[in-house]
């Protein structure tokens, strides 16, 4: 009960006085609702509260674990992550840039082009297709690639060209279809190819292997001038090799191995986790093509006008931190899409 | 003639005007608490104006409102004055009348009850079933002060002269009481009408309302008028029965006493009766009976006596006086006999209730020639047959006067008001003109002032609008504040006619984000540091009624950059004070921050972070000066944080620390100075040069996206800058906590580090502690290994608890091994040590700062919330 300023107290006085067979007093008048805030934007206190007074101040019971008010979206769960740098939902339904979500935005958005460095048009390549969360969010979209021309070219920035020594994780869901395609696509590529002596930067993609059922998962590192690579494969043998799989590729220092990569493949709905881990001889960014650094769906070519290996399927949800994602935190992302 | 005690009327209610004073304190104190009582608010915030301009003026009114007071007048029954503190902040509207920001004082009115117009539509019929409180328009006064802040005016405002000001809060008070304030119609009993109420006001401390009340059913008619007197004796309540109320049922149970008391006198002989002169009569062997009976019972009302040999009589006296008679066959033996009995009528205050008794025994006198005869033989009998008589009757007479009902509704009404209010009549004082039974009212206890404070909404300053004294109103608002790690001037200020402490907007923001142009910086708003609140008010005491002055002890908010890193590893910073070198460096650790500790929260901004290990030098002074000078850069915040391998900067000479001044100064995103506290930032970063310089970029999500080891140039620094800033806001500073929130209970395993692996154990020999069990408080001191500031608290603890024992004492170990816990047990075995070595347990308790405590009351309940507590380690 929350009365208005001095409407109580002529009452009080007659509750008082009224103290024997006043049986008219039935309490105080109510509340005004007039006296509450109309519409001020500015609050004279923005924060700390008073306490809330109750009658029982002992009934609030705090449990070490934080409950969970609401589910975070996918994309909360990403854009809130620590290290979260970029988000590629990929998530258009029309038009040929690849939107970014982030502190990047929109220097980092993507462009579906070619090796020609051709914008492309939408009949070379879908989007608007159902993404890995369709099914429990008809507003998920994917983007989907025949494997013969299109792929997607973020223009360089700084903190996507993660320098050595450096962590990040490289997540995304893809859909391939090992029926299109070259034996080799590419994913995620931030690849410079000086000579075979001469490399810099990552690659992730999969491979197509004699006898195997499922496409190989491959990830490598170059080391720089004068150096070889670090790669690391799995061959994943769960699902249907066609399914969504999860893939997280992470690069940072690893407790008792040092500076390492991982990767990792979970088939959606599938409980069988797909890992292998190595130490990384040597990495080394790329800071010789700056202009060309990351894409995705198409990898790089090893000499001006060569081919760009191509990935043949859908991708979605592709994020870029500059962390090492926890096991857990892959796991919340991948339970979200697979519940 | 009238009764001076009661006036025209068989009793009278008095309830002095400190209680009515302190049931209003109680529901100004409620705030909500308990809905089915009523609240005074303590704040409110509402528009005023709307949709007609109140003289021109509109806008929007936040008020702090402290309890209200009433003042009764004198010898009226129509008619009280009340007076609220206020302090207000007006903000008009665009062209309207202008009225001072900052408005504080005592809004004064008085109200008179009246009935309603029966002319007025709807009330032709009912109009005698209601009574109306308006306030008497012409009588709303302000009294203080209404004053904008001089630093904040704009240039196109007017100042507005005190009169003018005044005359403005008084005719928006006039206006608002009488409009959005003005109360409704009360339907009240048929019993209780206009003018069945007066109020005394014969001096200071002396006001009271009176209302004649019937004992047994409704008041007797008479004048209002006719209550002139003060029956309190200077207590809460009192009833006031007039002597002929308190003597008619006397006499309507010595009339039943009288009607029937019937009984036999036996007499058997066994001696002659010596009738002296008239000779002797043989009665030995007769037996007579005489017959009893009464024919006239009367009683008169002494009241009380003064005091005697410095004693005073426990009650009242009423005398009694009976004739009867005694009949027997042998009508010579018949006689008339005459006793008189006095009877004492006293309060017990242990069951609220007169009680009557006689007063020695009663004197018979039995007229005629066998008066002395009859007497010897039959005075006894007849002292005690009447005694007994008039002892049964008696407790007729007190029946009827009982207060009881009166009591019960007393306290139903005072318990609408204050649900823990009470009655307790207590003892009665007996005059020629009645009785008067006192007593005390009881109301709630005083509640602990509420403060808090936080930013304002403008965010140039901060506002205690949230605080207040319950059952009182705030006097004055003390700031103070200080900046981490001394960083600049510690400031003070006290405000009485506003709960803002507020600086003068920036004049802009800097490159990376930093306020420029600040004249009066604040911790919090420009840069890490502490701002506390001290608080003096007064309140209506709970049991006089009378204003008490109070001061809360200070509470205090500490702010931080956020600096939080995407790594498990955690993170700690130190706080320090100036001893006896000041100003020329920092000398002691008063503290350890965890800076990694809540990582729900993202970063604000980017964080440059230099590890200067032993290598800071001018060049590297420079590099960060120009790199960030010769950034191109706009779009991102920025925070640069300076750190050094351990003790260097405790221990570091003048002329660093000055460099350090001057950087600070120089750059245009906030500098944070501070020592690698047990390497944490370097492990986590990765920093194997623990003595060369590290250079890290942390996003504003806390990933590294750019590291260097060694010196850089300015340029090189500007255009990583440039290539790897990520857009962000300016640095935010946020509240760091350091305690729980009070009012939560305690989990049982709270203080264990693995709830998990606890719980899930099957056998497990011991229960958790049963804190909501001890009874008593427990005082929880998290402490942390290797901290000096902690060791000379866990010092300081043992020697003051040396000892004592009417506490329970835990200590959190952070950082430590249960090795660790067993050695602290040496120096302190009637403690509980728990060893956490992960934080886990600090986390828990949301604290962040070690050394901290908390307390638990007995019942298992955190009752200081710690990142309010006071913080004197610094002063």
């Amino acid at each position: 009960m929350n009365d208005a300023f001095l409407l109580l107290t002529p009452v009080l006085v007659f509750v008082i006085v009224a103290l024997v067979g006043f049986v008219g007093c039935g309490g105080i008048l109510p509340a005004s609702a007039d006296t509450l805030p109309e519409g001020d934007p500015v609050p004279e206190q923005v924060d700390n509260p008073p306490k809330a007074v109750s009658k029982n101040p002992a009934t609030k019971i705090k449990s070490p674990i934080d409950p969970v008010i609401r589910p975070p979206t996918y994309e909360e769960l990403v854009i809130n992550a620590f290290g979260f740098l970029a988000y590629w939902p990929l998530n258009e339904a029309q038009g040929t840039v690849a939107e970014v979500s982030g502190p990047l935005k929109p220097m980092a958005n993507g462009v579906y082009t070619n090796a020609a460095g051709t914008p492309l048009g939408a009949g070379s390549f879908g989007v608007g297709k159902q993404g890995v969360l369709f099914a429990k969010d008809n507003t998920d979209l994917a983007a989907e690639f025949a494997g013969t021309e299109a792929f997607i070219e973020v223009p360089f920035q700084a903190p996507l060209n993660v320098g050595p020594g450096l962590e990040f994780t490289i997540e995304l869901w893809a859909k391939p279809d090992p029926t299109l395609g070259a034996d080799r696509g590419v994913l995620v590529s931030s690849h410079h190819f000086e000579s075979v002596a001469q490399q810099q930067g990552f690659e992730i993609g999969m491979l197509k292997v004699a006898g195997q059922t499922h496409q190989q998962i491959y990830a490598r590192v170059y080391s720089g001038t004068g150096s070889t690579q670090t790669e690391i494969a799995i061959q994943p043998v769960d699902g249907a090799p066609d399914e969504w799989r999860h893939i997280v590729f992470r690069h940072g220092v690893v407790s008792g191995q040092g500076l390492a990569i991982r990767l990792r493949s979970q088939v959606l709905k599938t409980a069988k986790v797909e890992e292998k881990i190595t130490t990384v001889f040597s990495y080394e960014n790329v800071t010789s093509q700056k202009a060309t650094t990351l894409r995705f769906a198409g990898g790089h070519a090893p000499v001006a006008g060569g081919g760009v290996p191509l990935y043949a399927g859908r991708l979605d949800a592709i994020a870029f931190y500059n962390t090492q994602l926890s096991d857990a935190e892959i796991a919340k992302r991948f339970d979200m899409a697979s519940s | 003639m009238a009764n001076p005690l009661t006036g025209d009327f068989e009793a009278v209610l008095q309830v002095s005007g400190a209680t009515v004073n302190r049931l209003l304190a109680s529901m100004h104190q409620n705030a909500g608490a308990n809905p089915d009582t009523p609240t005074f608010p303590h704040s409110m915030q509402m528009r005023v104006g709307d949709p007609d301009p109140i003289d021109g003026m509109r806008g929007w009114v936040a008020a702090q409102l402290g309890t209200p007071r009433i003042e009764l007048i004198h010898g009226v029954s129509d008619r009280f004055w009340i007076e609220v503190p206020v302090r207000a902040r007006y903000t008009p509207d665009a062209g309207s009348v202008p009225l001072p920001e900052f408005i504080h004082g005592t809004v004064r009115a008085q109200y008179r009850v009246e009935m309603v117009d029966p002319n007025c539509f709807g009330w032709e019929k009912i109009t005698g079933e209601y009574l109306w409180v308006r306030v008497e328009r012409d009588t709303v006064s302000f009294t203080g002060t209404a004053v904008d802040d001089v630093s904040i005016i704009t240039a196109t405002q007017a100042s507005i002269d005190p009169a003018t000001a005044d005359a403005r809060v008084t005719a928006l008070a006039r206006h608002l009481l009488a409009t959005r304030f003005k109360a409704t119609p009360h339907k009240v009993s048929k019993r209780f009408r206009q003018g069945a109420m007066r109020s005394l006001n014969p001096g200071i401390g002396n006001s009271l309302v009176a209302v004649p009340i019937g004992l047994s059913g409704d008041p007797s008619q008479g004048k209002i008028d006719s209550i002139t007197q003060n029956i309190l004796g200077g207590r809460d309540v009192a009833i006031g029965i007039n002597r002929d109320v308190i003597m008619r049922k006397v006499q309507e149970q010595l009339d039943a006493f009288r009607q029937s008391f019937r009984t036999v006198f036996h007499f058997r002989g066994k001696a002659g009766l010596d009738l002296g002169s008239w000779g002797d009569v043989d009665i030995a062997g007769a037996n007579i009976d005489w017959s009893i009976t009464i024919s006239a019972a009367s009683a008169k009302w002494i009241g009380g006596l003064p005091p005697m040999m410095g004693t005073s009589l426990p009650g009242g006296l009423i005398e009694i006086s009976l004739h009867g008679q005694a009949r027997t066959q042998k009508s010579y033996l018949n006689f008339d006999f005459d006793v008189t009995q006095t009877m004492l009528i006293r309060f017990d205050g242990s069951i609220e209730e007169f009680t009557a008794s006689p007063f020695g025994t009663a004197i018979v006198n039995v007229p005629g020639f066998l008066g002395a005869v009859i007497e010897m033989f039959a005075r006894s009998q007849i002292q005690s047959s009447v005694a007994t008589a008039l002892t049964n009757a008696a407790s007729g007479m007190t029946g009827d006067v009982s207060i009881a009902n009166r009591k019960t509704e007393l306290v139903n009404q005072l318990q609408t008001m204050d649900e823990l209010s009470d009655v307790f009549f207590t003892d009665a004082v007996f005059t020629a003109d009645g009785a008067i039974v006192r007593g005390n009212i009881t109301v709630s206890p005083r509640s602990a002032p509420d403060i808090s404070f936080g930013f304002n909404g403008v965010k140039n300053g901060y506002a205690a609008f949230n605080s207040w004294i319950p059952g009182g109103s705030i006097d004055s608002f003390n700031w103070s504040w200080k900046w981490f790690n001394y960083g600049g001037k510690p400031g003070f200020e006290t405000l009485g006619d506003r709960y803002v402490l507020r600086r003068p907007a920036a004049k802009g923001q800097g490159q990376f984000g930093i306020t420029l142009g600040v004249n009066q910086p604040l911790p919090g708003l420009d840069g890490m540091g502490q701002v506390c609140l001290v608080v003096t008010g007064t309140r209506v005491h709970a049991v006089t009624g009378e204003p008490e002055e109070i001061t809360v002890s200070r509470k205090c908010r500490k702010f931080g950059f956020d600096l939080a890193l995407a790594t498990p590893d955690r993170l700690f910073l130190r706080e320090w004070a100036p001893g006896p070198r000041d100003p020329i460096g920092p000398v002691a650790e008063v503290a350890v921050h965890e800076v990694n500790a809540d990582r729900s929260n993202s970063h604000g901004a980017n964080t440059l972070i230099i590890r200067a290990g032993n290598a800071w030098n001018n060049e590297v002074a420079a590099s960060i000066r120009d790199g960030l000078a010769n950034s191109r850069r706009r779009d991102a915040g920025l925070v640069v944080l300076v750190l050094f391998n351990e003790k260097r900067l405790m221990e570091a000479q003048p002329v660093m620390l000055e460099d350090l001044r001057t950087l600070a100064a120089e750059i245009e995103a906030p500098l944070v100075v501070n020592e690698d506290v047990e390497s944490s930032w370097a492990r986590a970063l990765r920093m194997e040069d623990r003595d060369g310089v590290e250079w890290r970029l942390v996003t504003p999500t806390g990933g590294v996206t750019w590291m260097h080891s060694g010196y850089i140039a300015a340029r090189d620094l500007s255009s990583v800058l440039d290539d790897y800033l990520l857009r962000s806001p300016p640095p935010a500073i946020m509240h760091t906590t350091s305690g729980g929130i009070a009012g939560e209970r305690i989990l049982p395993y709270a203080f264990e580090s693995d709830v998990i692996g606890r719980l899930s154990r099957m056998e497990d020999a011991c229960p958790p502690p049963p804190f909501e069990r001890l009874g008593i408080e427990t005082v929880v001191s998290f402490i942390r290994k290797n901290s000096v500031s902690s060791e000379a608290a866990l010092r300081s603890v043992a020697e003051s608890n040396r000892g004592r024992s009417e506490q329970m004492r835990v200590f959190v170990l952070d950082g430590g091994t249960r090795e660790d816990a067993e050695r602290m047990r040496e120096l302190l075995p009637d403690a509980m040590i728990v060893a956490d070595e992960n934080g886990k347990i600090a986390r828990r308790f949301g604290v962040s700062m070690w050394p901290s405590t908390l307390q638990i009351s007995g019942s298992g309940v955190i009752m200081d919330a710690g990142e309010e507590r006071e913080d004197t380690a610094h002063e």
